[in-house]
């Protein structure tokens, strides 16, 4: 008999918060880190004879965020009350425009189990609110009994953009793939800053298996990931549960279940689903948009990153692995642009910045937006260790005391106490001994007495004279080998 | 399409409205002479035609991003009983 193979079928919804001042239907602001229920009013708040009045800025940011999903943008769209009980929203009804969004069909690239390229195609973007949330302790951190939890509103009414994929995902790996590529298309679209330790992106899952035997299992809902972890494995999970239960003959029944992260398992949600009820939201009319809105919208819309990246192996002959980790981030990027304004060699520039720049920053938890060395001086450094003004080691000196001291390249080379220009000292040492390494047969022969004439001594000098570009005096170099050779 | 009266109280339910046998039976024949109604439509040729969406051709205003705090939240809490200092207190309903 032959093996049951199992192919995995996944579609992913993301939850997405847009960028602007204030929340979507109403000018509260949206700032994240206000004291609890301070930006609330009746219209957030869902008191009677309020009305919705839609953000301008918002729905700019979903068309920047669809067009970042590759996405056509609608002439027309439209908002939707989904009922919806539950003390997170008070007014009884989330607005969304679920059914006739504002962007739709577009697509994802990423790479399959054979690493070639695969279009997870985007059903659509939406706009819609956010809800409140629950605290399940008091304001003073003190638990209390099972009975009440408590409201902080500011959230309600926050711009999120609802994606919904087609269920092109084939695993766990493609899915955060997937998220990854995307967050960071959104990023650069500037829609949004998709801060993951704020909670500005959320994951759903839609997971069945497709068997070689023909069974084709229901689709299970899997809710509650937070991190591109939580999705990665709560995606594993299923896969091995539904799998598992095909095998034995069971049947998957289609269910919402529940990711517990600290458990590592998903539960079956023990709340009914609610009717997915819609009516259209009598308060707002249609979204018109217009071609030349759009195209507007279209002009502003920064290089995408897997673009750039192109440009940099293409172009500038950067190496594809430094490309893909300095297109990672937007500001980086930026900033590795900005150095090549000053004439530096774009390959040298963009290796100091993946490890020089990244390790810095990593060492110190900074973001590239606060890193002091301006790429003036960083476009200069590598010049001056280019042209061998300055040693790799000296350079490394100066880059550091740059970055600590927030100075410019020649205060620090003064303040270092570096020669520019004479390549002497530790500089000097660097060189000999990295052409010694690079010569190990004719240091051996030194050392064991066969060169009595000198010549391979002389060799070596030469060798480094050419490496400091004769910036160093012929005395010191034959001092400084010999006791090297010693 | 005709719902029956077990559905039409798993709808009510959805409301969280509770209705006597008398008021269900009047919701199910009410709301089936409604399906009646728009199974006539079946009968219209609605090719080419636009779905309905709004009764109105306005266009959606629009509003600029500017923040304009609302100052009386004092009132917002005023209007509920369960307040605990910052939060408003609401029975609680956990997802494990
Ligand atoms: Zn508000």
């Amino acid at each position: 008999m032959a093996e049951l193979t199992f192919t995995p079928v996944i579609g992913i919804e993301i939850h997405i918060r847009l960028k602007s001042d204030t929340k979507i239907f109403c000018s509260c602001s949206t700032n994240p880190d206000s004291e609890p229920n301070t930006n609330i009013c009746p219209v957030c708040m869902g008191l009677p004879g309020t009305l919705p009045r839609l953000n301008h800025k918002v729905v700019e940011q979903g068309m920047r965020a669809g067009l970042a999903l590759n996405c056509g943008i609608r002439p027309k769209s439209l908002f939707f009350r989904k009922s919806y009980f539950y003390p997170d929203l008070p007014k009884g009804h989330q607005i969304s425009q679920c059914d006739l969004p504002i962007t739709t069909e577009g697509f994802i690239e990423v790479h399959d189990e054979n690493g070639n390229l695969k279009k997870i195609r985007v059903h659509h973007l939406h706009l819609e609110e956010d809800v409140g949330s629950l605290h399940h302790s008091a304001s003073d951190g003190r638990l209390e009994g099972a009975a009440t939890s408590y409201v902080d509103y500011n959230r309600s009414g926050m711009p999120l953009a609802e994606i919904v994929s087609e269920p092109d995902v084939s695993s766990a790996k493609e899915a955060v793939e997937y998220v990854t590529t995307l967050r960071r298309r959104v990023i650069y679209s500037g829609a949004s800053d998709v801060e993951l330790e704020k909670g500005m992106m959320r994951f759903d899952a839609n997971v069945s298996m497709k068997c070689s035997d023909g069974r084709w299992g229901r689709k299970v809902e899997v809710k509650n990931m937070n991190s591109f972890k939580a999705l990665e494995r709560a995606i594993e999970f299923e896969i091995k549960r539904q799998r598992k239960m095909m095998l034995n003959g069971e049947e998957v029944k289609q269910e919402t279940r529940h990711w517990n992260d600290a458990k590592g398992v998903t539960t079956a949600s023990r709340t009914k689903e609610f009717y997915r009820k819609f009516i259209v939201e009598p308060d707002l009319p249609p979204l018109h948009i217009s071609q030349e809105e759009i195209d507007a919208v279209k002009a502003k819309m920064p290089e995408m990153p897997d673009v750039k990246a192109n440009r940099y192996v293409n172009e500038l002959n950067i190496p594809r692995e430094v490309a893909d980790v300095i297109t990672d981030d937007k500001n980086l990027a930026a900033y590795f642009e900005e150095c090549l304004k000053f004439d530096a060699n774009p390959v040298r520039i963009s290796h100091w910045v993946r490890t020089e720049v990244l390790r810095v920053l990593n060492e110190t938890q900074k973001k590239i937006s606060d890193f002091t060395i301006t790429p003036e001086n960083l476009a200069k450094l590598v010049s001056r260790v280019d042209e061998g003004k300055l040693s790799t080691t000296q350079g490394k000196e100066v880059f550091d005391y740059m970055f600590k001291n927030n100075s410019g390249i020649d205060e620090a080379i003064k303040n270092l106490g570096i020669t520019e220009g004479g390549v002497a000292g530790n500089a000097l040492n660097e060189i000999i001994q990295n052409i010694l390494k690079e010569n190990p047969d004719v240091l051996e022969e030194i050392k064991s007495g066969k060169d009595k004439k000198g010549k391979k001594l002389k060799f070596l000098q030469g060798l480094v004279m050419k490496e400091t570009k004769g910036q160093a005096k012929p005395q010191e170099v034959a001092a400084a080998i010999e006791e090297a050779v010693k | 399409m005709k719902l029956n009266s077990e559905e039409v109280n798993a709808i009510a339910l959805e409301s969280r409205l509770l209705l006597t046998e008398e008021e269900l039976s009047n919701a199910v024949r009410y709301i089936n002479n409604f399906l009646d109604m728009l199974d006539r439509f079946k009968e219209l040729n609605l090719e080419n035609v636009e779905p309905f969406s709004f009764a109105e051709t306005l266009e959606c205003p629009l509003r600029e991003d500017t923040v304009i705090s609302f100052t009386n939240t004092q009132a917002i809490f005023d209007e509920s009983e369960h307040v605990d200092g910052a939060f408003f207190k609401v029975p609680r309903i956990m997802e494990e």
